[in-house]
């Protein structure tokens, strides 16, 4: 009985790890952005990434984005797309939807 | 929904067979089988009611068998017999199995909620979590074929060498079908049978009526013993084509089908609910509000007009409510509350 109650909760666990791991990993996506004006470039890259976005134009005046190409995560093609140009990006993976912003400006 | 005479005799005859069908089903189908109780099926209403009821109970009881097969490793022949031998001795297996599996159950839920937590470190403080706004389902089938089943609506799928059947017993489903002529497509729901022609069409089972909408190609629409649909009798089958309409009002006792024209405008209003992907430029949330609002049941409020002092942009998929709603929360100083009756609040949070 010990026994079975022992597999019935490890089981349990195993599936539980299973299931926090699966939303972990990212899968990996072919991305191909050029540089260019954030707010043009970042709906490109929402498409391809097949994640929605939001972004108020305000935050994104007059800031240009870097040049995206190849296989990678969305989190890590977005954070080289928005590298120096002081953006931040919060992802909320529930719903699989990204909001861009400029900290300061908040 | 049709009345039935009720006959309590017949009525158990009914249930039993009923009952009979729901283990095949579970145990799988030959193609005889398959197509016996496509016939059994379609002969009346009753059976129909009777096989979704035991269906359901079914599904009770399969989800305890099924604890109880994982600890035990040894199923239960009796367990659908009312006078069961040995019923205490199980009955105390069964509740120490529980209290095992509910403490595992929580185990679970912790970890997984904690794990969620430290993976997701940047999770949003002020998230509202009281209340999720479901999203449309995509259900892609073996042979292709896709569905989007609207909220709340419920299928079951039977495909079979012979044929490909989709049994909606809930809701409203967009089919986007693909085609075989090898295996005609057919769609049952509340004893209206339709025979995809061409690819495209929308069911919707409300409880006084069914309502076909095509969309693309031609839909045969049958209201009787789906062993007549097809080539069997084409004259008793009325043909939908696209920008038309059928309903089949359930109340009647003939189920006749009722074909009307219907505008693109009035197709697209019908059809709104399916999700679409929405690119917004430089607008007051009012307008993404309105939008959002035009697509979905839940509808939200501006309650400050000074949230609409931001001009914002996005790619959003039109059922993404959830996700909209979190965005504004966590990163654009906006208040989500929700009222008694699903409406959803917005407030300046600055």
């Amino acid at each position: 009985m010990v026994y079975r109650s022992f597999v019935s909760i490890f089981l349990v666990l195993a599936i539980s790890l299973l299931s926090v791991s699966c939303q972990i990993k990212e899968e990996r996506v072919e991305f191909d952005v050029k540089a260019g004006k954030a707010s043009e470039t970042l709906k490109q890259f929402s498409v391809q990434a097949g994640i929605n976005i939001l972004f108020s134009e305000n935050d994104l005046q007059g800031i240009e984005t870097q040049k995206i190409s190849g296989k990678m995560t969305p989190e890590m093609a977005l954070e080289k797309m928005i590298s120096d140009s002081g953006l931040i990006f919060h992802h909320d993976k529930d719903s699989q939807a990204i909001a861009v912003y400029y900290p300061s400006r908040n | 929904m049709k009345n039935f005479r009720f006959d309590s005799e017949a009525w158990s005859a009914i249930e039993q067979a009923a009952s009979d069908w729901v283990t095949k089903v579970d145990r799988g189908l030959s193609r005889e089988e398959q197509e016996e109780f496509d016939r059994w099926l379609a002969k009346s209403k009753a059976h129909e009611k009777a096989y979704s009821e035991q269906k359901w109970n079914w599904e009770e009881l399969d989800r305890l068998a099924g604890l109880q097969t994982a600890y035990g490793s040894s199923e239960d022949p009796d367990l659908l017999l009312e006078n069961r031998s040995g019923s205490a001795r199980r009955s105390w297996f069964g509740s120490r199995f529980a209290m095992v599996a509910c403490a595992a159950l929580v185990l679970g839920a912790v970890f997984t909620w904690t794990g969620l937590q430290v993976f997701n470190g940047n999770a949003e403080q002020n998230r509202n979590e009281n209340v999720i706004v479901e999203r449309i389902q995509t259900r892609n089938l073996e042979d292709g074929s896709s569905l989007q089943l609207n909220r709340g609506a419920e299928i079951e799928v039977a495909y079979s060498d012979m044929r490909r059947t989709v049994r909606l017993l809930k809701g409203e489903v967009n089919f986007m079908v693909e085609k075989d002529p090898d295996r005609p497509f057919f769609v049952e729901v509340a004893g209206v049978h339709l025979r995809a022609v061409g690819t495209e069409f929308n069911v919707r089972f409300q409880p006084h009526e069914v309502e076909v909408i095509v969309t693309e190609g031609t839909v045969a629409v049958q209201s009787s013993s789906i062993e007549n649909l097809g080539s069997q009798s084409p004259a008793s089958e009325a043909f939908i084509e696209v920008n038309q309409r059928v309903k089949v009002d359930l109340n009647s006792d003939e189920l006749v089908p009722l074909i009307e024209s219907i505008s693109e405008e009035t197709v697209a209003r019908e059809l709104i609910w399916q999700p679409v992907l929405i690119d917004f430029e430089n607008v007051p949330l009012s307008e993404i509000v309105d939008e959002f609002n035009r697509r979905n049941p839940v509808q939200m409020v501006i309650v400050d007009a000074s949230v609409n002092e931001a001009r914002l942009s996005s790619m959003f998929w039109s059922d993404n409510v959830n996700g909209l709603i979190r965005l504004l929360e966590s990163n654009f100083e906006i208040k989500a509350e929700w009222g008694e009756d699903g409406t959803i609040y917005l407030f300046n949070n600055s």
